[in-house]
């Protein structure tokens, strides 16, 4: 049998080397196009704007928008995620010249305590929003939302509070998702935050 | 040839459509009423053991339950303090507890009560328009309900260990009552004669349409472990043993009446509108009974009612009579009082005009019937037994049968003034005081020189001087007479009665009330009717009256005057909102005789919905006064998740590849008015909205409608989504898919 | 007396001269006809007439499928290149080579950083094929392009064949691995996972091919350097397509009650896929030898 010594010396021709480099760089130039496009596929925005608690939003396309549900001005849902679905809203309360972004989070924690099963405040930690100074407030708790007569897991939800005192009313900016995916959600509310107008 | 031909055509049409008639029924939406149904736990959360239990029905999507007041309001009876929801989830297993309610309507003596659900089964407070909505039924007009009509009576047949459970049955009579009307009570009897178990109680009879036609009601047997009706089946006092010891639930009697629907609909209206009326002004005087022992006395028949009084009293009734009523007068009851009537035919026990143990709807004391019209009485010796709290109170009997008399009869008293032209005038059971008022009645059939006795009274007392015997005067076969009553001063006011006897026999009765001032022909009782607003129900009303409000109110404050009330007096509180009773009370007078601005106090949560409110001011069944007042646009929003007819759609989301149910995935159903490519994202555009449990099951929580072309679009993360326009069913599409629910199975492909 | 037999020592003519190389069409053809015909099968047994077996029957059902591109190119490519005269060296390095990065690059780059389908099976038609050909698409060609380039190209390219036979071992080991990935993650039916692998192969055979004409071309031709990339961009468009446009395919339209795949389209499209590139290339192969040839004789004239 014979065989060809397969080492013999094989050099590329200088547009072979191009051809080489060209391929390398077309293909490295893809993948930086597709990260582009999720870029931009994620942070689709349509814009949202409530002239009676002065708000100018943008939040993440193809979200399901409800607005002055309960005690809730505006609430936005991703519909598209399995398990829990992340969310944004925004409450808005009344406050007196000595309510501070403490008594907003400790009348929450209270309200949430009775509806929301194992509701744990994380943390309270001072935010910057845009210039404004804020509160966040981080918490968990066990959700369950489905038919009574169909078989739901509890999830485990993560949620952030942003609580500012605003032209005589306390603005909550909540931000909810399945703990496990939190920072991987925390990008849209991190953009929705960036866009947010008073 | 050809008739015969003919013939065996209509026949076979007829077997036909009585086939289809049968079919008809099966195919009432079982599933949805099932579902409907409840099943309710008192629980006392001291030792967390179980009470009482019974039945309920869903007649609201937002969580409002119809139930009996005797197995959920806290008594001795029953001293639980929390109330636990259990839901068929599935109708073939049985019931899951899933929630906790609060009573928000309550009538004990009505045996009827209306539940909010408010909690989570662990207690987490539902906030308002989060929960679910969950299937209901609509209330039917029980006042159509036949004789024989076929219903279906769905209830859980003992403490939950058993599925929820149908029942075919008919209605077999109509029992009246001063509390109802004509139909206070449907009797019900099962097709097979089975026995509705008294755990059912509390659940619903339904027509055709499967709509609620009323409520079974059994009586509230008491905790004894030896009465049979109770049932021992936890350690409450945690010694270790199940025995006489600890506590019994009670089962109660075996159901044969039905509460019709039409007098749950006040209670169901003002809760779902969230309406609270209070009477603020003081009560003057504690009305009470003139005795604690309940008594039953001076027990007679009579033919007819009219205006909750006897037409005459008979001694003997003839053939083919198609009513007969039990009148009696009645103290010392109050609504946590059973009652029970026993009807015996010749000896013979008979169910259809017996009323089995029932809680007592009535007030402390007064003129009490009960009895039936429209259906005819065969003939024999009836013995009516009235027994009270388990015990022989009165007996009375009468014999049915037999020609219509030719004996010398009273009847048909009506009361009024004498006007200038001699003439009876006035509503006939109010008058006014300081008059003199006279009685109208028809006699017959007597014979100059028998002997007639007529006997006044006040508030149960004989009048001395009102008292008059005397040989009747030649004036005719049947004719009417009137006779006058007439007092120092005038009548005073309160409660009267006119009681006509021959040959010492009770021939008549009628009763009537003075009251008020006179006006014209009518007694002016109730006066200068006005509503005010106010901000909130802590803050004071307004200054100036008005009869519209087109911004809405929040709170609405309404005054009267009154003149010349005896206490102790029946008086009706009636509110109805777009032409729908919410509020009617009847009680005794409790205030002075005679005041100014009488004030309750109208209020909702978030302010009155839009409508026009109707006052109505009534004694003895006579309207008095009535004003209205109107709010925002005058009429009530229409809320469109109040219907719960339709098509229930459920499914499945599976993965295509692997079979496996979906978690998570979201069903979209938009509304007919818009198409997937024209969905926005908008809540507002959807119909509906459902997410997948860990099976990859849904359910829309709203009926679909027929003809309705629906859009719909399903996704979830990682699979194609699939959209699609014109999802519409009509009523051939739904029967050749086997009708509602609707199954569906969609797979999702994974790129 | 000397004796001269018939039998002459005579150079053998040209028709009777051994091919030194293994064919490459023939095992190409072979593979892809063999998973057309076991996804076939599959179908109709599971789907049309809904056979139930163990779940243990299924499993190894499952797992024997996903490993059948492999076994049918250990059988029918690389064995038979021992009895060749010249046999190609590095199959199994590159296909060995090429499964390595698929599962410790290719893959995890792919569901743990793209990502993609959180934010591309919700999007367009044309945002997915553009999504799939920028994300699974490049780094698929990309990373079977530098096992080819590092391992046997230009050193073991002996004439233009050799770049088939080395794509074809860098699409059966790549997707050998993207198919078990497939089997372990999901418990997918068996009729479900014949079609999955066979397209699945078809998507990477169609790419290896494309490619590794490009790298033919480019060591043997005078190509344009242009060629090679965009060899490499049109093989990863074939998978940007193939991925969106196979699920559209099976993707059900809503019913009344029970909604069904259209499975069938799907069988129909891996069969199309996995013939109609082959042909193609092939095709562009045969232009390309007989211009050469052309081009030689030309110059021995």
């Amino acid at each position: 049998m014979l065989r060809i010594d397969s080492n013999r010396p094989t050099y590329l021709a200088l547009r072979q080397r191009w051809a080489h480099y060209l391929t390398v760089f077309v293909a490295l130039s893809l993948i930086i196009g597709g990260l582009a496009l999720r870029s931009q596929i994620q942070s689709a925005v349509t814009r949202y704007v409530d002239t009676r608690i002065g708000i100018e939003a943008a939040y993440p396309a193809n979200w399901l928008i409800e607005t002055n549900v309960d005690d809730v001005a505006f609430r936005v849902r991703n519909m598209a995620l399995a398990g829990y679905k992340s969310n944004i809203q925004i409450t808005v309360r009344p406050v007196s010249g000595e309510t501070t972004e403490r008594n907003i989070g400790d009348q929450l924690a209270l309200e949430r305590s009775l509806v929301l099963t194992d509701y744990r405040v994380i943390s309270v930690e001072d935010f910057d929003l845009n210039g404004q100074r804020a509160q966040a407030i981080t918490y968990t708790y066990a959700s369950q939302e489905s038919s009574p007569f169909l078989q739901g897991i509890p999830i485990v939800v993560e949620g952030l509070d942003i609580l500012l005192i605003q032209r005589e009313q306390a603005i909550v900016i909540t931000f909810r998702a399945q703990a496990e995916s939190f920072e991987s959600e925390r990008h849209y509310f991190d953009r929705f935050l960036q866009n947010l107008e008073f | 040839m050809r008739s015969r031909y003919s013939y065996l055509v209509f026949l076979l049409a007829c077997v036909f459509i009585f086939s289809s008639e049968a079919q008809q029924i099966s195919d009432v939406d079982i599933d949805r009423i099932k579902r409907s149904t409840v099943f309710i736990m008192q629980v006392s959360s001291e030792n967390l053991s179980v009470t009482c239990v019974g039945t309920g029905i869903l007649v609201r999507y937002d969580g409002l339950i119809a139930t009996n007041a005797h197995h959920v309001v806290q008594s001795e009876r029953c001293p639980g303090d929390t109330l636990i929801i259990a839901l068929s989830v599935d109708n073939d297993e049985p019931s899951v507890p899933r929630y906790r309610a609060s009573i928000i309507q309550a009538n004990v003596g009505l045996d009827l009560a209306l539940l909010q659900i408010t909690q989570q089964f662990d207690g987490r407070i539902i906030e308002r328009d989060s929960l679910q909505a969950l299937p209901f039924v609509e209330l039917a007009d029980s006042d159509l309900v036949e004789i024989d009509e076929t219903i279906t009576v769905i209830g859980y047949p003992d403490f939950g260990n058993s599925p929820v459970t149908e029942v075919r049955g008919t209605i077999s009579a109509f029992i009246g009552e001063p509390s109802g009307g004509d139909r206070s009570w449907l009797k019900i009897r099962t097709s097979d004669a089975s026995i509705l178990p008294g755990t059912m109680s509390g659940g619903g009879a339904f027509d055709r349409e499967g709509r609620l036609v009323g409520l079974m009601t059994s009586a509230p047997t008491p905790p004894d472990p030896d009465s049979g009706n109770c049932t021992t089946v936890e350690d409450t006092n945690a010694d270790g043993f199940i025995n006489s010891l600890d506590r019994c639930i009670p089962i109660g009697d075996f159901i044969s009446v039905l509460r019709p629907s039409d007098v749950i609909r006040p209670l169901l209206r003002s809760a779902s509108l969230g309406l609270t009326l209070e009477l603020l002004t003081s009560p003057r005087f504690q009305v009470s009974g003139e005795s604690s022992t309940p008594e039953i006395t001076n027990l007679f028949f009579s033919p007819s009612v009219v205006n909750g009084q006897p037409t005459t009293v008979l001694q003997r009734v003839p053939a083919g009579a198609e009513s007969l009523y039990l009148f009696f007068d009645y103290s010392g009851m109050t609504p946590e009082t059973v009652y029970e009537v026993r009807v015996t035919i010749d000896g013979l026990p008979n169910q259809t005009f017996s009323l089995p143990p029932v809680r007592w709807s009535g007030g402390t004391s007064g003129l009490w019937y009960i009895g039936s019209g429209n259906q005819t009485r065969p003939n024999g010796r009836y013995e009516y037994r009235v027994f009270v709290d388990g015990l022989l109170a009165a007996t009375a009997s009468v014999v049915v049968g037999g020609p219509a008399e030719d004996a010398p009869q009273f009847s048909n008293i009506t009361f009024g003034l004498l006007d200038e032209q001699g003439n009876l005038t006035g509503s006939g059971y109010v008058l006014p005081t300081g008059n003199i008022a006279r009685a109208s009645f028809i006699h017959r059939n007597l014979e100059p020189g028998t002997v007639w006795t007529q006997i006044w009274s006040l508030d149960g007392r004989p009048i001395p001087e009102a008292r008059i015997s005397a040989p009747w005067q030649d004036t005719g076969d049947i004719n009417t007479e009137t006779i006058p009553l007439q007092a120092v001063g005038g009548l005073l006011p309160g409660r009267y009665r006119l009681e006509l006897y021959i040959d010492d026999f009770l021939s008549a009765l009628g009763e009537f009330i003075v009251a008020g001032s006179q006006a014209g022909p009518l007694a002016r009782v109730f006066s200068n009717v006005e509503f005010r607003q106010a901000d909130s129900p802590l803050s004071d009303p307004t200054v100036s009256p008005a009869r519209t409000y087109p911004d809405g109110v929040n709170t609405l404050y309404i005054y009267f005057d009154w003149e010349q009330i005896a206490p102790g007096t029946l008086w009706t509180l009636e509110w109805a909102v777009d032409g729908t009773v919410f509020y009617r009370q009847t009680s005794p007078w409790n205030a002075v005789e005679t005041g100014e601005d009488f004030t309750m106090r109208l209020s909702a949560p978030g302010g009155l919905p839009d409508g026009t409110y109707t006052v109505s001011l009534l004694i003895n069944d006579i309207l008095l006064a009535s004003e209205e007042v109107t709010v925002g646009i005058g009429q009530l929003p229409i809320d469109r998740f109040a219907q719960a007819q339709g098509i229930q759609l459920r499914g499945q989301i599976v993965d295509a590849e692997t079979g496996l149910g979906i978690e998570g995935a979201t069903f979209l159903l938009i509304s007919e008015d818009y198409s997937v490519a024209d969905f926005t994202w908008r809540r507002d555009q959807l119909y509906a909205l459902a997410i997948t449990d860990r099976n990859g099951r849904f359910e829309i929580d709203r009926p679909l409608q027929f003809d309705s072309p629906y859009s719909v679009l399903i996704e979830v993360e990682g699979y194609l989504p699939i959209a699609a326009d014109g999802y519409e069913i009509t009523a051939e599409t739904l029967a050749e898919i086997g009708g509602s629910p609707i199954e569906m199975l969609i797979p999702l492909v994974r790129d | 007396m000397s004796n001269y037999g018939t039998t002459r020592l005579l150079t053998p003519s040209k028709e009777e001269e051994i091919y030194p190389y293994h064919p490459v069409w023939p095992p190409v053809i072979v593979i892809s006809v063999s998973l057309i015909g076991v996804a076939t099968v599959s179908f109709v047994f599971f789907e049309l007439f809904s056979i139930q077996l163990l779940p243990e029957v299924n499993a190894v059902l499952r797992y024997a499928i996903a490993l059948l591109p492999m076994l049918l190119w250990l059988t029918l490519a690389y064995r038979p290149e021992r009895n060749v005269q010249i046999p190609r060296s590095r199959l199994m390095t590159v296909a060995i080579a090429t499964g390595f990065v698929a599962a410790s690059i290719g893959l995890p780059f792919t569901n743990t950083v793209l990502r993609p389908q959180e934010w591309l099976s919700l999007e367009s038609a044309v945002n997915r094929i553009v999504g799939y050909t920028l994300t699974v698409g490049v780094i698929q060609e990309f990373l079977k392009y530098l096992v080819l380039r590092f391992t046997v190209w230009p050193a073991e390219m002996r004439i233009r064949q050799d770049s088939v036979a080395y794509g074809l071992a860098a699409a059966v080991g790549y997707g050998t691995v993207v198919s078990l990935d497939y089997v372990l993650t999901y418990s997918a039916t068996v009729d479900a996972v014949g079609v999955r692998v066979l397209t699945i192969f078809a998507m990477n055979l169609a790419g290896s091919l494309v490619l590794s004409y490009g790298l033919a071309e480019t060591w043997f031709s005078r190509a344009t350097p242009v060629l090679l990339p965009i060899t490499l961009i049109v093989a990863a468009l074939i998978t940007g397509i193939a991925i969106p446009i196979r699920a559209g395919f099976v993707n059900p339209s809503l019913a009344l009650t029970v909604s069904n795949t259209r499975d069938i389209l799907g069988l129909g499209f891996g069969a199309a896929l996995a013939t109609l590139p082959l042909l193609v290339v092939l095709f562009l192969y045969n232009v390309a030898e007989t211009s050469e040839k052309i081009a030689l004789r030309s110059l021995s004239d």
